[in-house]
């Protein structure tokens, strides 16, 4: 199978695609662009592999080497294959699921910027949009954080009252 | 005036009079620095980069504060674009100048006009510019009729993207599009627009963080079994597979003239151009099969892993730099009705393969004549060949994980694949080996607080956690002692049907792991 990435020549759109293309997915590899320091006028261009970036540490490793070499102060991008062009432009879907997923609002409902707070001419809160609350979600914490409450609320139960 | 020689495709060359601008100039003056006669003319002259990236790239242009550049600095650039050494081209249409071969005729009535090409005006803000179609509608015109060359030159599918690409990042920060990249958009004008924005929605398109979070977040309600991976073998994948052969089967050289009578050279061009267009078509037809494959993997469950898929989660993913079609990784979830928790365990673990002996059984083979997945008892023959072939594991670059930086890659790189035999306790039984990971002191700290940590104690010396979530484990399946092929763990009936590279981990009960698994797809 042919290689399809497009190659870095001057004239064509093609190097500001470069550049601004790495993503946050899996790299693959790395295209550093750099002007020749001699000539000035050619613009050289490097092929690094990137070894599995989807593993948190050895992306970390990778990124450790690559802040060491001189590539690091230069234009980073990275190539895309040409099947991946192919793919956006025909505008194929990249996911299939059987999942729904809803989203479920978790923040405090007094700090969304849909919600107004005012007071009443009593001093009550007026919440005219009460009936048309969107779904929450009972809480934002995770176990560990719901559990290590408890205890901490346990234990200073029991330090004001030992008798408890 | 300039004459141009233009050709024809089924006449000789002729001398035609084009009307056209000639608005650059056939020689680029730059800068002279430290002229050496030794080296080469290119040498001679320097150019500072930014003028480039600048002017040519939409590198640092944001949408109210455009970097204009001086005359100088734009007729440089324009020099660069539009100008080739001892001609110069008009700059009327830009895909035309570009692609003469594809879009080689012009109008009767009017011979600057291009035909089949947008004029450049057609390059701004506006969706239908002038009454054409939009550039996403004609790009998609261009990568599929069928009828033309441009539907399988990836040189020019590539320029259509760069197109839009460069639409869709105007007017924005291009260091978003450097952080977050593009996703395919079905309501956008562009076809496609900035990664990771702000919705979620995991429908056609993927916000790889905020994906993560959600799946993860669905694993706690839906506990998925197996963690599959499917690639395409060009030769063997049903949908594909018939492109394959009829490359191989060199019947198409028939339709090129003179074919016998070409020197090796002029062959191996076209064998090479040949090459070019098959890509194209490959991926297009992967990309449907892709799709069919999915549908079949989630509704026929039932009838080949025995036990209906509850929900499942695709996703293409691309590697390299190379023209290989994307690779799909996907999560399972199986229906456990009526069994336990250790019964689901012992069957899903029954469905995994890990060594080519193992893979078909003999008493096996009737039965997966009967449902259609082999021809015959010739075609097992066939099936181990292609399983030895195709899943046996052979180390290389993509496979390998960086452990170090000390510069000496022997050290530094580890390969990431467990031998089913070598890496195992009791290769005869299913094993789920807890994984080797070091909580930090404050970490098992706030675990102690939360008692989900017990201090070390005469009874466990090295203390003990007691949540199962905090306790990963990796699956490894039973396999035959002597097998030493290193081979993908499959099922066995998923590989008779694609014959293709294809992985499949079972990950009921692997705790932690589903979530590594969750963010490997997604990342």
């Amino acid at each position: 199978m042919l290689t399809c990435a497009y190659a870095m020549i001057p004239p064509h759109d093609h190097i500001a695609h470069h550049i601004d293309h790495p993503t946050r997915l899996d790299k693959g590899n790395r295209c550093i662009v750099w002007a020749d320091q001699h000539t000035g006028a050619v613009v050289r261009c490097e092929k690094q592999f990137v070894h599995n970036s989807k593993i948190t540490s050895s992306a970390m490793l990778e990124e450790k080497k690559f802040q060491k070499s001189r590539g690091s102060k230069h234009y980073v991008g990275r190539y895309s294959p040409f099947s991946e062009l192919q793919h956006y432009l025909l505008g194929y879907p990249e996911v299939h699921s059987t999942m729904n997923f809803v989203e479920i609002n978790t923040m405090k409902s007094e700090l969304r910027p849909t919600t107004k707070l005012s007071l009443d001419r009593n001093g009550n809160l007026r919440r005219p949009n009460m009936q048309v609350q969107l779904e929450d979600g009972r809480s934002s914490d995770g176990m560990v954080c719901e559990v290590r409450r408890e205890a901490v609320v346990a234990k200073h139960v029991e330090e004001s009252d030992p008798h408890v | 005036m300039d004459h141009i020689y233009v050709e024809g495709p089924n006449e000789g060359g002729h001398e035609e009079d084009v009307p056209r601008t000639n608005a650059v100039q056939t020689e680029v003056l730059m800068v002279e620095k430290d002229p050496d006669p030794d080296e080469s003319p290119e040498s001679w002259y320097s150019t500072p980069m930014h003028v480039l990236f600048n002017q040519l790239g939409s590198l640092c242009t944001r949408f109210n504060k455009r970097i204009k550049g001086t005359q100088f600095q734009q007729h440089f650039v324009q020099t660069v674009v539009s100008t080739m050494r001892g001609f110069s081209f008009p700059m009327l249409y830009l895909s035309g100048m570009l692609f003469p071969k594809h879009f080689w005729s012009s109008a009767s009535n009017d011979r600057s006009a291009i035909l089949g090409v947008m004029p450049i005006s057609c390059y701004r803000g506006k969706q239908y510019a002038d009454g054409f179609a939009s550039t996403l509608q004609q790009a998609k015109t261009y990568a599929t009729v069928s009828s033309s060359t441009t539907s399988t030159d990836h040189h020019f599918v590539s320029h259509l993207y760069d197109s839009i690409a460069n639409r869709a990042q105007s007017g924005l920060d291009s260091r978003d599009f450097k952080r977050k990249g593009f996703k395919v958009s079905p309501t956008s004008e562009n076809g496609i627009e900035l990664g990771e924005a702000d919705d979620s929605r995991l429908n056609e398109s993927l916000n790889s963080k905020q994906a993560a979070r959600n799946l993860a977040a669905a694993s706690k309600y839906v506990g998925f079994d197996v963690f599959v991976t499917f690639t395409l073998n060009a030769s063997k994948h049903p949908g594909v597979r018939h492109l394959y052969d009829w490359k191989q089967s060199m019947l198409w050289t028939d339709k090129i003239d003179n074919w016998r009578h070409l020197t090796t050279d002029q062959q191996h061009e076209v064998k090479q151009s040949f090459e070019m267009a098959y890509t194209c078509i490959l991926n297009r037809n992967w990309l449907e099969t892709r799709k069919l494959l999915i549908e079949f993997v989630i509704n026929s469950a039932r009838k080949i892993l025995g036990r209906e898929s509850v929900d499942a989660f695709f996703r293409d993913e691309y590697q390299e730099s190379s023209a290989n079609v994307c690779h799909i990784h996907g999560l399972m979830a199986l229906c456990k009705k009526e069994l336990s928790n250790e019964e689901f365990k012992e069957f899903i673990c029954s469905l995994q393969r890990n060594a080519v002996c193992d893979l078909i059984l003999t008493d096996e083979i009737e039965h997966y004549i009967e449902e259609g997945l082999l021809r015959d008892v010739d075609d097992w023959e066939r099936f181990v060949e292609t399983a030895n072939e195709v899943l046996s594991h052979k180390c290389d670059n993509r496979c390998k994980r960086r452990v170090d930086d000390t510069g000496d890659d022997e050290k530094d790189l580890k390969c990431r694949k467990r031998h089913p035999v070598y890496d195992s306790i009791d290769p005869i039984q299913n094993e789920f080996i807890p994984l080797p990971f070091q909580f930090s002191e404050e970490c098992l700290a706030i675990l102690s607080e939360c008692e989900f940590y017990e201090e070390p104690s005469d009874e466990f010396p090295n203390g003990r956690i007691v949540h199962d979530s905090l306790r990963p484990t990796r699956h490894i399946g039973k396999v035959t002692p002597s097998a030493r092929e290193n081979m993908s763990e499959v099922f066995p009936k998923y590989f008779a049907l694609t014959r293709s590279m294809q992985n499949h981990q079972i990950v009921t009960d692997t705790n932690g792991v589903s979530r590594y698994v969750v963010k490997y797809i997604v990342k």
